[in-house]
């Protein structure tokens, strides 16, 4: 299926390792030019040596963390300068806390939601207007299944669930200028410096008994599992995919839609 | 992206004319060989003709009214003498009755689950069986944005919520069989000789009321959902299980 994404310009923010890489990695393959953030200048030229492997010089790099104030802008001019707009959005940055209300402060919730939504907010306000420039795009934010259903850490819960939200309300408010906006909930993923691989190292059983109990294919989903959906939701062969929020988890959430 | 469908045999049921014959088309044109079910000879040839003249994958048919309690079986096996097996069933025939509780009998419900229900949960049994021997497959059915939320006719919305449960209940059951099992919920489709065409000539105002209250102003295109039904079905949906799919335009209310 020719995905019609040839010389589209992707952001993905989060996009040195993991489902953000392997989105970017495969957005690159259908022939966009991509440019990822991250917090790690080590990885972030890691990751932009092995996305422009090609040696097309079709990526480029932001070193910074998005949930500062002033990172989205510089992210954005990132992409203008590298490669003269901006097409694609994948906010695909946030993280987990597993503490309880009565153990979390102000903070803990500030943060939570500074990590999993507002730098979405902030960049998909900044994006549209370039977006709408090139006469339209595509937005996807990257939420979870624990934002669709509750199970596991309560400000992820929620703070995801808003992710979810902002989407589709979004949808709504953009549809006219041609701009798509998506989610995407991704269960449980395993990959070389995630989540999961810490806590399996840290669970007695390996989390053997989670994965019997949870996930009915018996494993762990991969990076790669998520951006092949990812990269054909952000395409124009979705043009009726809008306001969406798709799982993508082995039929490891419980809910029927 | 190279959807890794060449040369799997899929089923779809109403594959004749609109969302289940362009699944028919795009798949063929991915390399599949199809087998499309139609209750009308004459569409069903015309259709097969049209897949056939793309050059790619094969097409056949079955006639049979997929709702009679036998049919499910004949199109199965019309399926494996054209192509010796299973891979990908689309069970995509289903239809609306817009009655209310107090003008409906009995009858009304048991044909509307008839029409979108219980034929899938026959094809699927009796597929299941063949997609084991080959290691595995993938099962589409195709419900309505009527079946995750209210807003439609109520048999409608009944029979598609019951399609969409009984996807995700049925995909924990083979998940360990190799087999995928998910949902598709179109919004309003138009096509010729589909129901938008026939209630946008009875309306007075065209549907353009309707039209304005949907996010993108238009019908979606049949096209446009047999490219999400399409990679849904391939093995680079290998994590999409026990999902419902809405695509829909934004249509939807619901926020998942």
């Amino acid at each position: 299926m020719d995905l019609m994404l040839q010389d589209k310009v992707a952001m993905i923010s989060g996009g040195s390792r993991g489902i953000g890489f392997h989105i970017a990695r495969d957005l690159a393959a259908e022939g966009c030019r991509v440019v990822i953030s991250a917090r790690g200048e080590e990885q972030l030229g890691r990751a932009v040596g092995e996305l422009t492997a090609g040696g097309s010089g079709r990526a480029a790099g932001f070193a910074g963390d998005i949930t500062e104030k002033g990172a989205p802008e510089a992210f954005l001019k990132t992409a203008l300068d590298a490669f003269g707009g901006v097409d694609l959005l994948v906010n695909n940055v946030g993280g987990s806390n597993p503490k309880t209300l009565l153990e979390s402060g102000d903070a803990d919730w500030q943060g939570g939601f500074a990590f999993n939504f507002f730098h979405a907010v902030r960049l998909s306000r900044l994006v549209i207007p370039e977006m709408k420039k090139r006469g339209g795009g595509a937005i996807l934010n990257v939420s979870s299944i624990y934002g669709r259903e509750s199970r596991g850490a309560m400000i992820y819960n929620a703070s995801k669930a808003a992710l979810i939200s902002f989407t589709k309300a979004l949808s709504q408010q953009v549809a006219k200028d041609g701009i798509r906006v998506n989610s995407i909930a991704p269960g449980g993923i395993l990959f070389p410096g995630g989540v999961w691989e810490r806590r399996i190292a840290e669970a007695p059983d390996g989390l053997q008994g989670f994965i019997d109990a949870e996930m009915p294919f018996g494993r762990f989903g991969t990076a790669a599992e998520v951006s092949a959906v990812a990269v054909f939701m952000l395409s124009p062969r979705a043009s009726l995919v809008h306001g969406a929020c798709w799982n993508v988890d082995g039929a490891q959430s419980r809910s029927n839609i | 992206m190279d959807l890794m469908l060449q040369d799997k045999v899929a089923l779809i049921s109403g594959g004749s004319k609109g969302i289940g014959f362009y699944i028919a088309k795009d798949l063929a044109d991915e390399g599949c060989h199809v087998i499309i079910s139609g209750r009308t000879e004459a569409d069903l040839r015309k259709a097969e003709a049209e897949i056939n003249a793309q050059g790619k994958g094969k097409a056949a048919s079955f006639c049979g009214d997929m709702t009679k309690p036998e049919a499910p079986a004949a199109f199965l096996k019309a399926g494996l003498d054209a192509f010796g097996g299973v891979d990908l069933l689309v069970n995509n025939v289903g239809g609306s009755d817009p009655k209310h509780l107090l003008d409906t009998d009995d009858d009304d419900w048991q044909i509307a689950f008839d029409f979108n229900l219980f034929h899938a949960v026959r094809l699927s049994r009796l597929a299941i069986s063949e997609m084991k021997k080959r290691g595995g497959g993938s099962i589409l059915n195709i419900a309505s944005l009527a079946g995750r939320e209210s807003g439609s006719a109520m048999t409608y919305n009944a029979s598609k919520a019951a399609l969409i449960s009984f996807s995700k209940a049925l995909s924990q059951q083979v998940a360990k069989d190799g087999i995928r099992v998910n949902t598709l919920a179109p919004g309003s489709v138009f096509f010729p000789g589909g129901v938008w065409e026939r209630r946008m000539a009875a309306a007075p105002d065209n549907l353009e009321g309707m039209l304005k209250g949907m996010p993108l102003g238009r019908f979606g295109r049949p096209e446009e959902i047999s490219s999400v039904a399409v990679f849904m079905l391939s093995p680079r949906a290998s994590l999409v299980h026990g999902a419902c799919y809405a695509v829909d335009g934004s249509q939807g209310r619901s926020n998942i």
